[in-house]
């Protein structure tokens, strides 16, 4: 009986102890996703930026570091996708399509907005 | 949690007892040889259902337990999908149409994304589900919620909560989610988005104040700039004489104001078109005395805003109706109107840069039948695009070629881009062979269309036309804010006036349009659109008794800085 009974108990517990762990990961998972998407939005910032200053800039970054993970931006005609990476691997997109003002200090228009799509 | 010690105690005791008597029955049994009695097995029984009775509440508290957490595990999943679909969705709006006010806790939001599409969260009464969607087409996204709550801000200040939608850049959501079993615990969560989409065309249109320029009487205006906060405006005063002021734009305030008018023509100065010369000389053409074709050269003091005129030019000594002007140097201008039949004449006037005397070259008749209303735009040095109504009052095109050399008009073949209706049209130019033409079209409704220039042979193609005010759309006139995006600013319904902003698709050559707006809501006719900056547009008019009125229309949100 007593046997029974600390089975049953310790099967409780384990059960308890996964659903936490579940839980857990559940919450790490969306704190990878979030700075994974933030990481790209920070790789597209960067290439409106570098836009505003030249409206011809379309070098681009590779793997450029960025709080423990790392962006890759694409500008290709007047679409910038970002690929962003976070430190546990995760990946987030962004990509714009804009309007670049016609003078300096180039203003730029965001006419589409998409999210890991 | 915190019975189970005391329980499990009381388990212990119950078995130990059990166990207790097993052993002493089955000591007593095998001394004596003999097997258990009926009243042994029942109390044996009944012990054991005592310990049974002790667990199974337990059990129950333990399935409880189990249900919470699985609830709460749920509850945290569906907040997850919740957040996520906010951010992702308020991000790629273009901008808020309603939302619910930042005090109420079951609130709702209303946007249009960068599709056009108008979109919905709210929380549904009857199921307590947050519901998303085409407005009117929702279905359940997450939930149930005891909580949706929106606080919205503008671009610059995240302190101070804001309800007027055309300024909302970021919003901020509140959630609880409710956990459905006996123990679980409710949660709240917070997501905010920044909405990066952001056409032109979708930004609300805002006013300044009004100025009213002439309180007499202010009817056709026309206007050019100077400087960045200066516009000559000629327009037809009382007595239907022809006046000219300098209004000045505060670009702190926006607010106009005017410089003393001069008289240019004291006889009579109908639909005045202006160019610009040079910085301080401008070209007036107008419909002046005996409804004749006139012209002036108009000279403005920049120190002092005060405005001369020199001596007037009759171009064209029977008729010269609803002139419209197009510079082709500094010298020489080409100008379109109705004749004494209502033809399109065309014909180039020179002015001389030092006694800025007129004269004119051999004018051409571009359409013998009927020419209503023209209106202008440059291709190239020596091509114009012509567009105006006809006889059957339909919309018609042509390129107007002009000799540089002999200063000879010809025309090339002209196109119908409108078979309906197409009157007092205005045009402006998108690229070097495409042209947004605006105009008054079937059914009276504001109308766009955008034609293309063939230059191997300077004939017109059209592309498909787009209804932007299916109400009305009197007396269109437009301004390039970019290469894609155009205001318009046009009569509406109730006469009232309206603005507009078209979005020009450079592959398909489609045309969309924003919300509109009513900057006039008494009556504005004949208005006539000048950029300040890309954000910001004078627009003269003419309003109740006919009187002289501006305004700058504003674009507040028109670009967004990365």
């Amino acid at each position: 009986m007593t046997v029974f009974v600390i089975a049953f108990l310790s099967a409780l517990t384990m059960g308890m102890l996964q659903m936490n762990t579940e839980e857990i990961q559940i919450v790490q998972n969306q704190i990878s996703a979030t700075e994974a998407l933030a990481t790209a939005e920070a790789g597209l910032n960067d290439a409106l930026s570098e836009l505003r200053a030249d409206a011809n800039w379309i070098a681009g970054f590779t793997d450029k570091a960025f709080n423990g993970g790392s962006y890759t931006v694409d500008v290709n005609d007047l679409t910038i996708t970002s690929t962003g990476t976070c430190s546990q691997g995760f990946v987030g997109r962004v990509e714009a399509d804009i309007t670049v003002g016609s003078s300096s200090p180039y203003v730029i228009r965001i006419d589409h907005y998409r999210i890991n799509e | 949690m915190p019975k189970i010690p005391k329980v499990k105690a009381w388990i212990v005791r119950l078995e130990m007892m059990y166990e207790n008597t097993i052993k002493f029955l089955y000591r007593e049994h095998r001394a004596s040889g003999k097997g258990l009695t009926l009243v042994e097995i029942i109390i044996a029984l009944a012990m054991m259902g005592i310990v049974f009775a002790a667990i199974v509440p337990l059990f129950g508290q333990i399935r409880n337990s189990w249900d919470s957490k699985q609830a709460a595990a749920e509850t945290l999943q569906n907040g997850r999908i919740l957040l996520d679909h906010l951010n992702r969705t308020l991000s790629k709006a273009v901008r808020i149409t309603a939302v619910s006010d930042s005090s109420q806790t079951i609130g709702y939001i209303e946007f249009e994304d960068n599709d056009a599409n108008n979109l919905r969260y709210n929380v549904n009464g009857t199921t307590d589900y947050v519901e998303f969607g085409y407005a009117g087409e929702l279905y359940d996204l997450a939930g149930p919620a005891s909580q949706l709550q929106f606080t919205c801000y503008d671009a610059c200040d995240l302190d101070t909560p804001i309800t007027d939608v055309n300024s909302i850049r970021f919003v901020k959501v509140e959630t609880t989610l409710t956990n459905p079993t006996a123990m679980g615990k409710d949660k709240t969560l917070i997501a905010s988005a920044y909405l990066r989409t952001n056409g032109n065309n979708q930004a609300g249109i805002t006013k300044g104040t009004p100025f009213e320029y002439n309180i007499s009487l202010g009817k056709n205006p026309a206007v050019v700039q100077i400087d960045s906060t200066h516009f000559l405006c000629a327009y037809s005063g009382p007595g239907d004489d022809g006046l000219t002021v300098v209004l000045t734009v505060d670009t702190g305030t926006w607010d106009i104001s005017s410089q003393t008018a001069h008289e240019f023509d004291a006889t009579n100065a109908q639909n005045p078109a202006l160019s610009q010369i040079d910085s301080t000389h401008y070209l007036c053409v107008y419909s002046g005395p005996g409804d004749d074709g006139w012209a002036v050269v108009l000279t403005v003091n920049t120190g002092t805003w005060d405005i001369t005129s020199e001596t007037p030019f009759e171009y064209d000594g029977e008729m010269g109706a609803t002139p419209a002007l197009a510079k082709i140097d500094d010298s020489h201008y080409l100008c379109v109107y109705s004749d004494k039949f209502t033809d399109g004449q065309a014909v180039v006037l020179t002015v001389n840069t030092s006694t800025w005397d007129i004269t004119k070259e051999t004018p051409l008749e571009y359409d013998t039948d009927n020419a209503s209303i023209p209106a202008l735009a440059k291709i190239d040095g020596s091509h114009y695009l012509c567009v105006y109504s006809d006889k059957f009052s339909d919309g018609q095109a042509v390129v107007l070629t002009v000799n540089t050399s002999t200063w000879d008009i010809t025309r090339e073949i002209p196109l119908e881009y409108d078979t309906t209706n197409g009157e007092t049209p205005a045009v402006l130019q998108i690229d070097t062979t495409h042209f947004l033409c605006v105009y008054d079209g079937p059914g009276k409704n504001g109308w766009a269309v955008v034609l293309t220039i063939n230059t191997g042979d300077w004939s017109i193609s059209k592309e498909t036309a787009f209804e932007y005010d299916g109400t009305s759309g009197l007396t269109p006139d437009l301004a390039q804010i970019d290469p894609n995006d155009y205001l318009c600013a046009y009569v509406g319904p109730a006469s009232a006036g309206y603005a507009a902003i078209l979005t020009v698709d450079p592959d398909d050559w489609t045309i969309t349009n924003g919300t509109t707006f009513e900057y006039e809501s008494i009556v504005a006719t004949t208005p006539n659109l000048t950029q300040i900056d890309p954000n910001n547009y004078l627009c003269a008019y003419t309003s109740i008794d006919n009187d002289g009125w501006s305004v700058v229309l504003q674009l507040p949100n028109g670009q967004v800085k990365p």
